[in-house]
Protein backbone atom coordinates (compact mmCIF):
# COMPACT_ATOMS: atom_id res chain seq x y z
CA UNK A 1 0.00 0.00 0.00
CA UNK A 2 1.13 3.74 -0.86
CA UNK A 3 2.25 5.61 2.10
CA UNK A 4 -0.28 7.63 3.80
CA UNK A 5 0.71 11.42 2.31
CA UNK A 6 0.19 10.14 -1.51
CA UNK A 7 -3.14 9.21 -0.66
CA UNK A 8 -6.01 11.19 -2.32
CA UNK A 9 -7.93 12.33 0.40
CA UNK A 10 -10.27 14.29 -1.30
CA UNK A 11 -11.37 11.16 -3.41
CA UNK A 12 -11.24 9.00 -0.74
CA UNK A 13 -13.74 10.71 1.15
CA UNK A 14 -15.78 10.83 -1.80
CA UNK A 15 -15.72 7.31 -1.85
CA UNK A 16 -17.09 7.02 1.97
CA UNK A 17 -19.56 9.60 1.36
CA UNK A 18 -21.10 7.40 -1.76
CA UNK A 19 -20.72 4.35 1.23
CA UNK A 20 -22.72 6.18 3.14
CA UNK A 21 -25.59 7.14 0.80
CA UNK A 22 -25.93 4.29 -0.55
CA UNK A 23 -26.66 3.22 3.07
CA UNK A 24 -29.26 5.78 3.32
CA UNK A 25 -30.89 4.99 0.48
CA UNK A 26 -31.35 1.36 0.97
CA UNK A 27 -32.49 1.76 4.35
CA UNK A 28 -35.59 3.85 2.31
CA UNK A 29 -35.93 1.16 0.01
CA UNK A 30 -36.28 -1.26 2.13
CA UNK A 31 -39.36 0.55 4.65
CA UNK A 32 -42.39 -0.90 3.98
CA UNK A 33 -45.64 1.65 2.17
CA UNK A 34 -46.72 2.19 5.81
CA UNK A 35 -43.27 2.58 7.15
CA UNK A 36 -42.45 5.00 4.81
CA UNK A 37 -46.10 7.19 5.04
CA UNK A 38 -45.11 7.04 8.78
CA UNK A 39 -41.42 8.32 8.90
CA UNK A 40 -42.75 11.04 5.79
CA UNK A 41 -45.42 12.18 8.46
CA UNK A 42 -43.41 12.16 11.38
CA UNK A 43 -40.88 14.52 9.32
CA UNK A 44 -43.76 16.95 8.63
CA UNK A 45 -44.60 16.05 5.29
CA UNK A 46 -48.08 14.76 3.77
CA UNK A 47 -47.71 11.86 1.77
CA UNK A 48 -50.15 12.31 0.23
CA UNK A 49 -48.46 16.04 -0.93
CA UNK A 50 -45.82 14.18 -3.26
CA UNK A 51 -46.14 15.53 -6.89
CA UNK A 52 -46.74 13.73 -9.77
CA UNK A 53 -44.07 12.87 -12.03
CA UNK A 54 -45.39 15.43 -14.61
CA UNK A 55 -45.27 18.15 -12.08
CA UNK A 56 -42.13 17.11 -10.83
CA UNK A 57 -40.49 16.97 -14.34
CA UNK A 58 -41.88 20.40 -14.81
CA UNK A 59 -40.18 21.62 -11.73
CA UNK A 60 -37.01 20.30 -13.40
CA UNK A 61 -37.51 21.82 -16.92
CA UNK A 62 -37.95 25.37 -14.46
CA UNK A 63 -34.97 24.65 -13.17
CA UNK A 64 -33.02 23.94 -16.13
CA UNK A 65 -34.42 27.21 -18.00
CA UNK A 66 -33.75 29.18 -15.32
CA UNK A 67 -30.25 28.03 -14.82
CA UNK A 68 -29.52 28.37 -19.00
CA UNK A 69 -31.02 32.08 -18.33
CA UNK A 70 -28.49 33.14 -15.71
CA UNK A 71 -25.88 31.26 -17.46
CA UNK A 72 -26.28 33.78 -20.51
CA UNK A 73 -27.03 36.32 -18.33
CA UNK A 74 -23.62 35.69 -16.69
CA UNK A 75 -21.88 35.59 -20.28
CA UNK A 76 -23.32 38.73 -21.32
CA UNK A 77 -22.63 40.92 -18.80
CA UNK A 78 -19.13 40.63 -19.22
CA UNK A 79 -17.63 44.02 -19.47
CA UNK A 80 -15.98 45.05 -22.15
CA UNK A 81 -13.91 47.91 -22.60
CA UNK A 82 -15.18 50.91 -24.63
CA UNK A 83 -12.92 51.89 -27.90
CA UNK A 84 -12.93 55.09 -29.92
CA UNK A 85 -14.77 54.32 -33.15
CA UNK A 86 -12.10 53.33 -35.73
CA UNK A 87 -11.51 55.50 -38.98
CA UNK A 88 -11.21 53.61 -41.51
CA UNK A 89 -8.31 53.15 -42.77
CA UNK A 90 -8.74 51.07 -45.43
CA UNK A 91 -6.56 52.51 -48.37
CA UNK A 92 -3.59 51.26 -45.96
CA UNK A 93 -5.36 48.36 -45.13
CA UNK A 94 -5.59 47.30 -48.79
CA UNK A 95 -2.30 47.87 -49.41
CA UNK A 96 -1.18 45.88 -46.98
CA UNK A 97 -3.37 43.14 -48.22
CA UNK A 98 -1.97 43.26 -51.54
CA UNK A 99 1.83 43.13 -50.60
CA UNK A 100 0.85 40.16 -48.05
CA UNK A 101 -1.01 38.49 -51.12
CA UNK A 102 2.30 39.09 -53.59
CA UNK A 103 4.32 37.79 -50.96
CA UNK A 104 2.51 34.52 -50.35
CA UNK A 105 2.23 33.67 -54.33
CA UNK A 106 5.70 34.34 -54.58
CA UNK A 107 6.71 32.15 -51.86
CA UNK A 108 3.86 29.11 -53.11
CA UNK A 109 4.55 30.13 -57.00
CA UNK A 110 8.05 31.21 -57.29
CA UNK A 111 9.48 28.50 -59.70
CA UNK A 112 6.61 28.42 -62.23
CA UNK A 113 6.76 32.83 -62.13
CA UNK A 114 10.54 32.44 -62.63
CA UNK A 115 10.06 29.45 -65.56
CA UNK A 116 7.30 31.98 -67.55
CA UNK A 117 9.54 34.79 -67.64
CA UNK A 118 12.11 32.69 -68.63
CA UNK A 119 10.48 31.35 -71.76
CA UNK A 120 11.38 27.40 -69.87
CA UNK A 121 9.17 24.56 -68.91
CA UNK A 122 8.66 24.24 -65.27
CA UNK A 123 9.97 21.20 -64.00
CA UNK A 124 7.04 18.92 -63.35
CA UNK A 125 6.13 18.25 -59.60
CA UNK A 126 3.09 17.17 -57.47
CA UNK A 127 0.49 19.91 -57.62
CA UNK A 128 0.55 22.41 -55.22
CA UNK A 129 -2.40 21.72 -52.60
CA UNK A 130 -2.73 25.71 -52.09
CA UNK A 131 -5.36 27.21 -49.93
CA UNK A 132 -5.58 30.08 -47.67
CA UNK A 133 -4.17 29.19 -44.21
CA UNK A 134 -7.18 28.75 -42.14
CA UNK A 135 -7.09 29.87 -38.21
CA UNK A 136 -9.36 26.92 -36.12
CA UNK A 137 -12.15 27.53 -34.65
CA UNK A 138 -11.49 28.21 -30.73
CA UNK A 139 -12.84 25.60 -28.62
CA UNK A 140 -16.12 25.93 -26.70
CA UNK A 141 -16.58 25.54 -23.33
CA UNK A 142 -17.50 22.34 -23.50
CA UNK A 143 -14.59 21.12 -25.83
CA UNK A 144 -12.11 22.69 -23.42
CA UNK A 145 -13.92 20.73 -20.48
CA UNK A 146 -13.86 17.52 -22.62
CA UNK A 147 -10.24 18.12 -23.20
CA UNK A 148 -9.56 18.41 -19.82
CA UNK A 149 -11.49 15.25 -18.72
CA UNK A 150 -9.52 13.55 -21.42
CA UNK A 151 -6.22 14.94 -20.27
CA UNK A 152 -6.74 13.18 -16.98
CA UNK A 153 -7.94 10.13 -18.67
CA UNK A 154 -4.35 9.71 -19.92
CA UNK A 155 -3.08 10.14 -16.84
CA UNK A 156 -5.35 7.93 -15.25
CA UNK A 157 -4.85 5.43 -17.85
CA UNK A 158 -0.63 5.76 -18.26
CA UNK A 159 -1.41 4.86 -13.73
CA UNK A 160 -3.35 1.79 -15.15
CA UNK A 161 -6.24 3.43 -13.13
CA UNK A 162 -8.94 1.99 -15.51
CA UNK A 163 -11.47 2.72 -13.73
CA UNK A 164 -11.14 6.51 -13.96
CA UNK A 165 -9.80 6.31 -16.89
CA UNK A 166 -12.46 5.39 -18.47
CA UNK A 167 -15.07 7.85 -16.17
CA UNK A 168 -12.87 10.52 -17.36
CA UNK A 169 -13.57 9.32 -21.16
CA UNK A 170 -17.26 9.07 -20.60
CA UNK A 171 -17.20 12.63 -19.53
CA UNK A 172 -15.50 13.71 -21.82
CA UNK A 173 -17.42 12.30 -24.74
CA UNK A 174 -20.76 13.07 -23.18
CA UNK A 175 -19.44 16.85 -23.56
CA UNK A 176 -17.77 16.45 -26.92
CA UNK A 177 -18.73 13.26 -29.30
CA UNK A 178 -16.53 14.42 -31.76
CA UNK A 179 -13.08 14.33 -30.01
CA UNK A 180 -13.87 10.63 -29.45
CA UNK A 181 -11.95 10.03 -32.70
CA UNK A 182 -8.60 11.92 -31.50
CA UNK A 183 -5.94 9.05 -31.74
CA UNK A 184 -5.18 9.61 -28.08
CA UNK A 185 -8.73 8.48 -26.72
CA UNK A 186 -8.88 5.87 -28.95
CA UNK A 187 -5.77 4.52 -27.57
CA UNK A 188 -6.44 4.86 -24.27
CA UNK A 189 -10.29 2.64 -25.36
CA UNK A 190 -8.22 0.41 -27.02
CA UNK A 191 -6.29 -0.20 -23.65
CA UNK A 192 -9.27 -0.23 -21.49
CA UNK A 193 -11.25 -2.39 -24.35
CA UNK A 194 -7.39 -4.94 -23.57
CA UNK A 195 -8.16 -4.94 -20.17
CA UNK A 196 -11.55 -5.42 -19.82
CA UNK A 197 -11.27 -8.46 -22.25
CA UNK A 198 -7.99 -10.06 -20.01
CA UNK A 199 -8.75 -12.39 -17.65
CA UNK A 200 -7.56 -11.89 -14.77
CA UNK A 201 -4.76 -13.71 -13.18
CA UNK A 202 -4.59 -14.38 -9.80
CA UNK A 203 -2.54 -12.22 -7.62
CA UNK A 204 -1.45 -9.76 -10.35
CA UNK A 205 -3.90 -6.83 -10.34
CA UNK A 206 -5.80 -6.12 -13.39
CA UNK A 207 -3.51 -3.84 -15.87
CA UNK A 208 0.28 -5.54 -14.63
CA UNK A 209 1.51 -7.48 -17.64
CA UNK A 210 3.85 -10.61 -16.89
CA UNK B 1 -34.19 19.42 -21.01
CA UNK B 2 -30.98 19.60 -21.93
CA UNK B 3 -31.39 16.30 -24.06
CA UNK B 4 -34.62 13.86 -23.28
CA UNK B 5 -32.97 11.15 -25.19
CA UNK B 6 -29.84 10.66 -23.33
CA UNK B 7 -29.44 7.65 -20.58
CA UNK B 8 -29.62 9.95 -17.66
CA UNK B 9 -32.82 11.67 -18.47
CA UNK B 10 -34.14 8.66 -19.93
CA UNK B 11 -33.81 6.87 -16.25
CA UNK B 12 -34.92 9.30 -14.63
CA UNK B 13 -38.09 9.93 -16.13
CA UNK B 14 -38.56 5.85 -15.97
CA UNK B 15 -37.68 6.00 -12.18
CA UNK B 16 -40.28 9.24 -11.59
CA UNK B 17 -42.93 6.76 -12.84
CA UNK B 18 -43.32 4.99 -10.01
CA UNK B 19 -45.49 6.12 -6.43
CA UNK B 20 -43.04 4.63 -4.19
CA UNK B 21 -39.84 6.26 -5.42
CA UNK B 22 -41.25 9.29 -5.60
CA UNK B 23 -42.06 9.15 -1.81
CA UNK B 24 -38.49 7.63 -1.44
CA UNK B 25 -37.05 10.87 -2.82
CA UNK B 26 -38.63 13.22 -0.84
CA UNK B 27 -38.27 11.09 2.51
CA UNK B 28 -34.45 11.32 1.77
CA UNK B 29 -35.01 15.29 1.23
CA UNK B 30 -36.79 15.39 4.07
CA UNK B 31 -33.89 13.20 5.89
CA UNK B 32 -31.46 15.92 5.06
CA UNK B 33 -32.81 18.83 4.94
CA UNK B 34 -35.08 18.61 8.25
CA UNK B 35 -37.90 20.80 6.38
CA UNK B 36 -40.65 19.91 3.82
CA UNK B 37 -40.24 23.18 1.96
CA UNK B 38 -36.60 22.68 1.48
CA UNK B 39 -36.97 18.72 0.67
CA UNK B 40 -38.95 20.07 -2.06
CA UNK B 41 -36.69 22.37 -3.70
CA UNK B 42 -33.68 20.09 -3.04
CA UNK B 43 -35.24 16.94 -4.78
CA UNK B 44 -36.26 19.32 -8.06
CA UNK B 45 -32.57 20.74 -8.03
CA UNK B 46 -30.91 17.27 -7.44
CA UNK B 47 -32.90 15.87 -10.39
CA UNK B 48 -31.91 18.72 -12.75
CA UNK B 49 -28.31 17.80 -11.59
CA UNK B 50 -28.96 13.78 -12.48
CA UNK B 51 -30.28 14.43 -15.55
CA UNK B 52 -27.73 16.46 -17.58
CA UNK B 53 -26.01 14.22 -19.79
CA UNK B 54 -22.82 14.87 -18.02
CA UNK B 55 -24.20 12.92 -14.84
CA UNK B 56 -24.11 10.09 -16.97
CA UNK B 57 -21.20 8.71 -14.79
CA UNK B 58 -24.02 8.03 -11.62
CA UNK B 59 -25.94 5.60 -14.27
CA UNK B 60 -23.89 2.65 -12.04
CA UNK B 61 -25.31 3.61 -9.05
CA UNK B 62 -29.09 2.76 -7.82
CA UNK B 63 -31.09 5.77 -8.75
CA UNK B 64 -32.13 6.71 -4.94
CA UNK B 65 -28.22 6.20 -4.38
CA UNK B 66 -27.23 8.78 -6.66
CA UNK B 67 -29.34 11.34 -6.32
CA UNK B 68 -29.14 10.78 -2.26
CA UNK B 69 -25.08 11.67 -2.99
CA UNK B 70 -26.52 14.35 -5.43
CA UNK B 71 -29.12 15.75 -2.94
CA UNK B 72 -26.44 16.06 0.27
CA UNK B 73 -23.64 17.45 -1.84
CA UNK B 74 -26.45 19.92 -3.50
CA UNK B 75 -27.50 20.86 0.05
CA UNK B 76 -23.84 21.76 1.47
CA UNK B 77 -23.50 24.05 -1.28
CA UNK B 78 -26.45 25.78 -1.08
CA UNK B 79 -25.77 26.29 2.71
CA UNK B 80 -22.28 27.47 1.90
CA UNK B 81 -23.48 29.85 -0.72
CA UNK B 82 -26.22 31.27 1.61
CA UNK B 83 -23.52 31.73 4.45
CA UNK B 84 -21.41 33.19 1.79
CA UNK B 85 -24.51 35.88 0.68
CA UNK B 86 -24.79 36.70 4.10
CA UNK B 87 -21.25 36.84 5.13
CA UNK B 88 -21.34 39.49 2.44
CA UNK B 89 -24.35 41.65 3.15
CA UNK B 90 -23.85 41.77 6.52
CA UNK B 91 -20.71 43.75 6.15
CA UNK B 92 -22.21 46.03 3.32
CA UNK B 93 -19.42 44.92 1.12
CA UNK B 94 -22.05 43.83 -1.64
CA UNK B 95 -24.25 45.62 -4.24
CA UNK B 96 -27.08 43.53 -3.13
CA UNK B 97 -28.12 40.16 -4.09
CA UNK B 98 -27.83 40.75 -7.91
CA UNK B 99 -24.47 41.66 -7.91
CA UNK B 100 -23.59 38.10 -6.45
CA UNK B 101 -25.27 36.19 -8.26
CA UNK B 102 -24.27 37.12 -11.06
CA UNK B 103 -20.32 35.83 -10.14
CA UNK B 104 -21.21 31.98 -10.58
CA UNK B 105 -17.65 31.03 -11.97
CA UNK B 106 -15.96 33.04 -8.72
CA UNK B 107 -18.79 31.42 -6.45
CA UNK B 108 -18.29 27.82 -7.79
CA UNK B 109 -14.31 27.43 -8.11
CA UNK B 110 -14.51 29.00 -3.97
CA UNK B 111 -17.10 26.32 -3.11
CA UNK B 112 -15.13 23.77 -5.01
CA UNK B 113 -11.82 24.61 -2.88
CA UNK B 114 -13.48 25.01 0.41
CA UNK B 115 -15.10 21.22 -0.51
CA UNK B 116 -11.71 20.17 -1.67
CA UNK B 117 -10.40 20.93 1.81
CA UNK B 118 -13.03 19.87 3.73
CA UNK B 119 -13.08 16.12 2.14
CA UNK B 120 -9.34 16.23 2.30
CA UNK B 121 -9.41 17.13 6.20
CA UNK B 122 -12.20 14.49 6.80
CA UNK B 123 -10.25 11.90 4.93
CA UNK B 124 -7.47 11.99 6.72
CA UNK B 125 -8.69 12.23 9.96
CA UNK B 126 -10.87 9.13 9.32
CA UNK B 127 -7.36 6.80 8.26
CA UNK B 128 -5.74 8.75 11.07
CA UNK B 129 -8.36 7.22 13.38
CA UNK B 130 -8.65 3.55 11.95
CA UNK B 131 -5.42 2.72 10.44
CA UNK B 132 -3.99 0.59 13.12
CA UNK B 133 -7.27 -1.18 14.09
CA UNK B 134 -9.36 -1.75 10.82
CA UNK B 135 -6.08 -2.12 8.37
CA UNK B 136 -8.43 -3.79 5.59
CA UNK B 137 -10.82 -0.50 5.90
CA UNK B 138 -7.61 1.37 5.16
CA UNK B 139 -6.59 -0.48 2.71
CA UNK B 140 -10.22 -0.05 0.89
CA UNK B 141 -9.78 3.15 1.42
CA UNK B 142 -6.56 3.31 -0.53
CA UNK B 143 -7.91 1.27 -3.39
CA UNK B 144 -11.11 4.11 -3.96
CA UNK B 145 -8.83 6.80 -3.28
CA UNK B 146 -6.76 5.91 -6.99
CA UNK B 147 -10.36 5.08 -8.57
CA UNK B 148 -10.85 1.51 -7.43
CA UNK B 149 -14.01 1.40 -5.99
CA UNK B 150 -16.07 -1.97 -6.63
CA UNK B 151 -15.93 -4.71 -3.99
CA UNK B 152 -15.21 -6.98 -6.51
CA UNK B 153 -12.31 -5.77 -7.56
CA UNK B 154 -11.00 -4.68 -4.34
CA UNK B 155 -11.73 -8.22 -2.65
CA UNK B 156 -9.67 -9.49 -5.80
CA UNK B 157 -6.18 -7.01 -5.22
CA UNK B 158 -6.75 -7.20 -1.50
CA UNK B 159 -6.72 -11.19 -1.77
CA UNK B 160 -10.02 -11.26 0.43
CA UNK B 161 -13.07 -12.26 0.47
CA UNK B 162 -15.97 -10.12 -0.61
CA UNK B 163 -17.78 -10.64 2.78
CA UNK B 164 -14.33 -9.31 4.29
CA UNK B 165 -14.20 -6.24 1.87
CA UNK B 166 -18.36 -5.68 2.80
CA UNK B 167 -17.11 -5.85 7.05
CA UNK B 168 -14.27 -3.06 5.99
CA UNK B 169 -16.96 -0.86 4.11
CA UNK B 170 -19.10 -1.26 7.28
CA UNK B 171 -16.22 0.53 9.28
CA UNK B 172 -15.51 3.45 6.86
CA UNK B 173 -19.76 3.82 7.12
CA UNK B 174 -19.51 4.02 10.37
CA UNK B 175 -16.88 5.94 11.53
CA UNK B 176 -17.37 7.95 8.65
CA UNK B 177 -20.70 8.85 9.28
CA UNK B 178 -19.30 9.58 12.83
CA UNK B 179 -16.64 12.00 11.69
CA UNK B 180 -18.70 13.64 9.25
CA UNK B 181 -21.79 14.35 11.95
CA UNK B 182 -19.32 15.63 14.53
CA UNK B 183 -17.34 18.03 11.70
CA UNK B 184 -21.04 19.53 11.07
CA UNK B 185 -21.82 19.96 14.23
CA UNK B 186 -18.54 22.00 15.15
CA UNK B 187 -19.39 23.57 11.20
CA UNK B 188 -22.90 25.02 12.28
CA UNK B 189 -21.09 26.11 15.70
CA UNK B 190 -18.30 28.10 13.81
CA UNK B 191 -20.76 29.97 11.43
CA UNK B 192 -22.95 30.60 14.08
CA UNK B 193 -20.42 32.20 16.21
CA UNK B 194 -19.17 33.86 12.44
CA UNK B 195 -22.68 35.52 12.15
CA UNK B 196 -23.17 36.95 15.89
CA UNK B 197 -20.06 38.40 15.73
CA UNK B 198 -21.20 40.20 12.15
CA UNK B 199 -24.23 41.79 13.92
CA UNK B 200 -22.71 42.50 17.04
CA UNK B 201 -20.08 44.91 16.58
CA UNK B 202 -17.39 46.06 19.44
CA UNK B 203 -18.43 48.18 21.67
CA UNK B 204 -16.47 51.52 21.73
CA UNK B 205 -17.09 51.50 18.14
CA UNK B 206 -20.53 52.60 18.19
Amino acid sequence: MSAPEEIDHARGWMFVEKLLAEEDAGRVERLSDKELEDEMRAGGYDPALVPSAEVLLARVEARAAERAKTEAEAQGARVIPMRPPRRSHWVLTLVAAMFALFIVVMVRQGPAIVAFFKHEPAEIGPDNSWSPPRAPAPPTPAQKEAEAFRDKAVTHCDHMQWSMCRLNLDYAQALDPAGEDSPRVQKARAQIREIDEAPYSGDKPPGKKP
Amino acid sequence: MSDPDSPSSTRVVAELKSDKTRSQLFRLGLQITGSAADADDLVADSLEQVIRPEASAGLKWTFLTQLTFTMRKLWNQQRRAVRFEREFADEDVAQGKKGISHEPPADEELDRRRTLAVHRKLGAQLIAEIRDKHPLAVQCYELAAKGIEERAEQARILGATIEDVDKAHDVLRYQGRRIREEWEVAEALRMKELRMKARRPPRGEL
